[in-house]
């Protein structure tokens, strides 16, 4: 994630303190791991707060993957509370697709973005992005917040939510090529803008 | 259905594999013979830079882990503008850690998943099932029997290829990497029915590795069941005067 950010200009800091993201510049919630055990380090860590305090006072925060589904109440994976910034849940890809069949899970893979498919406030990202998950996104209200829906075996994901200054993608752009640092460019110009 | 409609809308990956010996990159046929074909950043480098879909470096020394090549590690993974996994000698969960701090996704495990199966399980509690791709090699008996092989493919076990991807799934691998030891290097195509067996005994992904050398290989695979194909001798080969030439061309894409 640093390499990405930096190979496009930025000047990425890692926050390991609450003190960290006090400031207005642009914040990534990256995320690999467990939805539980996530949650349980923002409370150690006082980040629980600290992110909700950054979010109040509107600054710009890009969630990833597990970050994305952090941004939401909680999980199947796993108990604990999420960041709720998101009227959604987090759920387990069932075992059969629609229709029957089996569904491969992780859903693992490259998928083209579709055209006119993206409700990001900046050009639509093009090419294809990498997503492995076992979890996705649902909203309360089918759509609500969603900026890009995607769909596997049958099962309608939000790949990305987006409310405000907060965006959350279920792909990896940090691992999608250029395609990827497109999307990064994009929202960092953005979040740059918008800043408060 | 083939994998390519099961998975909706998601591209079957095709995954560079490169087994590395002594910081080495080199290819084998049968598991055997390892010549040396270049350098591992390099070849990440230009992979990267090809486009291709994922990789997955696998050091096949036989030797536990080390520390101390992690910096080495993370220098290649730095090259990686993609997902990249690492196998080789992965024994404890520090090990796991230390090679996903390198900045690699996955980690591969062969041997551990039969000399301490809870290390997947820890693995997958830390960092999730995505990130532990359960390797297996297989190799057919005097009688025809297919039988699971660890240890780099040296030491013989009496599991049977469907058992230990049940077992693995179980232990909260994300993925199988199912590889031939017969077909390893020969290009004759993956073994289909090995592949198909495994694919209906589990739901997570199988990727299919050892065999391959043209994309009617990899679509016959894909249509046996795996969702994802792995080659390595297909992209790093010899050219003429045995230069080594790496290459991922797009008229292999699936």
């Amino acid at each position: 994630m640093i390499r990405i950010l930096e190979r496009i200009g930025a000047e990425p800091r890692v926050a390991t303190d609450p003190a960290h993201v006090a400031g207005p510049s642009p914040k990534v919630l990256p995320g690999v791991g467990n939805f539980g055990h996530a949650a349980a380090s923002m409370d150690a860590s006082g980040m629980r707060q600290a992110l909700g305090e950054v979010r109040l006072r509107g600054v710009p925060v890009l969630g990833i993957c597990l970050g994305a589904q952090l941004m939401c109440r909680g999980s199947e994976e796993s108990p604990g509370r999420g960041l709720g910034w998101f009227r959604a849940d987090v759920r387990r890809f069932p075992r059969a697709a629609v229709g029957g069949a089996p569904l491969r899970v992780p859903h693992m893979g490259w998928r083209p973005v579709q055209p006119g498919a993206c409700g990001f406030p900046w050009e639509q990202p093009r090419g294809r992005m990498y997503y492995a998950h076992s979890y996705y996104i649902q909203p309360d209200q089918p759509g609500e917040a969603v900026a890009m829906e995607e769909d596997y075996g049958g099962v309608r994901f939000a790949a990305a939510v987006r409310d405000g200054a907060v965006i959350g993608v279920q792909f990896h752009p940090e691992k999608s090529h250029v395609h990827g640092m497109g999307f990064l460019r994009g929202w960092l110009r953005w979040a740059g803008e918008r800043r408060p | 259905m083939s994998a390519a409609e099961g998975a909706g809308g998601t591209v079957p990956r095709v995954i560079v594999s490169l087994t590395m010996l002594d910081g080495r990159l080199v290819r084998t046929r049968r598991f055997a013979g390892p010549s040396y074909v270049g350098d591992p950043i390099n070849a990440v480098r230009i992979f990267s830079e090809k486009g291709a879909d994922e990789l997955m470096l696998l050091d096949i020394g036989g030797n536990e882990f080390d520390a101390r090549t992690a910096p080495r590690l993370a220098d290649i993974a730095s090259e990686a503008l993609m997902p990249i996994a690492y196998g080789g000698g992965i024994r404890t969960i520090e090990h796991v850690r230390t090679i996903i701090r390198a900045g690699f996704e996955k980690v591969v495990l062969n041997t551990a998943l039969h000399a301490d199966p809870s290390l997947a399980t820890r693995a997958a509690d830390e960092f999730g099932t995505q990130a532990v791709v359960a390797s297996m090699d297989v190799r057919r008996g005097i009688l025809g029997g297919r039988r699971v092989r660890y240890r780099c493919g040296r030491a013989r076990s009496a599991v049977r290829p469907v058992d230990h991807a049940i077992a693995c799934e179980r232990l909260g691998c994300g993925e199988i990497l199912l590889t031939s030891i017969d077909r390893d290097g020969c290009g004759g195509g993956y073994d289909e029915q090995l592949l198909a067996e495994v694919a209906a005994a589990v739901t997570v992904p199988v990727i299919a590795r050892g065999g391959a050398s043209s994309r009617e290989h990899f679509r016959a695979a894909l249509d046996a069941g795996a969702s994802a194909v792995a080659a390595g001798n297909l992209f790093v080969y010899w050219g003429p005067r045995r230069a080594v030439l790496v290459n991922y061309p797009d008229e292999l894409r699936c």
